[in-house]
């Protein structure tokens, strides 16, 4: 299957499921249910260096203590 | 031998760790080119395994000590391949443990490979792996998905324990396809930190073993708060391994499940098992309505081809060589496709909004249950699984979730047990539990299996 037909096909399942959802009553709400557990960040770093080993081991293209990335992309 | 007798053998002494996991090498060595369980196993295992029995010699062993754990590879462990059965993620090295890796290796349990998996966790069947299906060792039909490899290594004898997630029953139906046991803990329960989601408000990762035991004494190491998953809850966890005796309960079957079952030689086998069950531990059955239960696999497609969507988004190919629209399987493609449309800001959010409202609605539904009765009791499936290699439509595939998917929108915990045989395909009885009622569940779970 080409890009476009997964596409296509994705588009009617969830155009399909959602037209079974219309069918019912449901009430919508949103926002942080647990207000008192959201995440702070770690004020000091622990030592990273193994972790920046591993890290760049994962990497595809490194040179000297950077990542390089592909700048036509960007 | 069950975990038990296994762990007092290793703990007195009569069977060494090494000589555990040397055992469990010559399986995987034999088996694992046929079945294809294994992604990769540890070279280190045996190395693993003498700094335990040390251990057990001086007495400090822990609760796992010795044993072989085998880890889906969708979860961090520190320098092993963890490609979520991906070509994208091919060459990515764990470069850290996730929580529940760090408390298992804390408790000696070793780490004896990764296993194979529907590719990014997308799949019911284990036949969506970019490096092959895994096949099912009781069965000609597929092993089940996603946690296919997971299963099959368990259902093989090729570890003693396997860590699965089940984000819409990816570990509950490969546990019913092998014939083994089963959980999907509670949202929150398990800390999913390590975890490459695949989507995030609905993942768990849980236990696959042979005996009810081992899952229990797993769900002991692994369960409780995390500061490094905020959802997980800060709630006492008992000791489930010591089962507990459960009287005067009220097990439901529901009519909503037996219209949805597909194939009425398997719901007729689960209300004879309930019905069984209940005999044994002197509890009572009653039919319970679970209005608008029909709607739970529309209400969770939506939410997660936007989740999976949203996540993916760091695999653009930079950081680990390759893009994942340009590398990773059709399901998973379209997945993100379809989650790529319906997040469009010309929608409004209507497909994931809708879909989070229906969510509340059908977790509603179950809760009011449990305000009557102690445990529901349904199929896993609504068909017996599938041959390897016979295609199925989207839609037929994402049907086989039906009855697993109630679980993560209401974020109960939910259990499987090996109930009987169809047609030669193992057949397993799903148990819904109120959120964290784990130590109740295991307990029935157990009894369940106790002859």
């Amino acid at each position: 299957m080409t890009n476009e037909e997964i596409l296509k096909q994705a588009k009617k399942i969830m155009d399909e499921f959602v037209a079974a959802l219309d069918k019912v009553k449901v009430k919508e709400k949103f926002g942080a249910q647990r207000e008192d557990q959201v995440r702070t960040p770690e004020k000091e770093c622990p030592d990273s260096t193994e972790f920046r080993k591993r890290i760049f081991k994962n990497a595809p293209k490194i040179k000297d203590d950077y990542f390089i990335m592909e700048k036509k992309e960007w | 031998m069950n975990i038990k007798q296994k762990l007092d053998q290793i703990k007195s002494g009569k069977l060494s760790a090494v000589d555990n996991i040397k055992s469990f090498l010559d399986i995987i060595k034999k088996k694992n080119k046929d079945i294809n369980a294994f992604l990769y196993v540890n070279e280190k295992a045996l190395e693993d395994a003498k700094k335990v029995d040390e251990k057990i010699k001086k007495g400090k062993a822990g609760k796992l000590a010795g044993l072989a754990i085998a880890v889906k590879a969708v979860i961090n462990v520190k320098d092993m391949p963890i490609s979520c059965a991906s070509k994208t993620l091919e060459n990515y090295y764990g470069t850290y443990d996730a929580d529940v890796i760090e408390k298992i290796k804390k408790e000696d349990g070793i780490i004896i490979g990764i296993t194979n998996m529907d590719c990014f966790a997308c799949g019911s069947t284990g036949e969506n792996s970019m490096f092959g299906s895994t096949k099912n060792p009781k069965c000609d039909r597929v092993p089940g998905g996603s946690s296919s490899g997971s299963a099959a290594a368990v259902a093989a004898n090729m570890c003693d324990i396997a860590l699965g997630t089940d984000t819409g029953g990816s570990i509950r139906n490969p546990a019913s396809h092998c014939g083994i046991v089963g959980i999907k803990p509670s949202y929150g329960r398990v800390s999913r930190c390590g975890l490459i989601d695949l989507s995030m408000s609905l993942d768990q990762i849980g236990v696959l073993c042979n005996d009810v035991y081992g899952i229990a004494l797993m769900m002991e190491i692994i369960s409780g708060y995390s500061k490094n998953d905020p959802v997980t809850y800060d709630k006492p966890v008992t000791k489930y391994s010591n089962f507990k005796k459960i009287n005067n309960i009220t097990i439901a079957l529901s009519k909503e499940f037996e219209k949805l079952c597909q194939d009425k030689r398997i719901y007729a086998l689960i209300k004879k098992k309930a019905e069984e069950v209940a005999k044994k531990i002197n509890a009572k059955v009653q039919n319970i309505d679970l209005p608008n239960i029909d709607l739970s696999v529309q209400t969770y497609y939506p939410i997660v081809y936007v989740e999976l969507f949203s996540g993916t988004r760091k695999l653009d190919g930079r950081k680990y060589g390759k893009k994942i629209e340009e590398s990773c399987s059709e399901e998973v493609l379209r997945r993100i496709l379809g989650g790529r449309e319906i997040s469009k800001a010309e929608h409004g959010g209507r497909y994931y909004r809708k879909a989070l409202a229906a969510k509340e609605l059908i977790a509603e539904t179950i809760n009011k249950a449990f305000d009557k009765v102690d445990f529901l009791i349904l199929p896993t499936t609504p068909l017996l699984p599938n041959k390897l290699g016979e295609k199925l439509d989207p839609k037929a595939e994402y049907a086989f979730d039906a009855f697993t998917i109630p679980a993560n929108l209401a974020g109960i915990c939910a259990g499987v047990v090996p109930v009987g045989i169809i047609d030669g395909v193992p057949v397993g009885m799903q148990i819904f539990a109120k959120a964290f009622d784990e130590e109740r569940l295991l307990s029935l779970m157990e009894s369940a299996t106790q002859k």
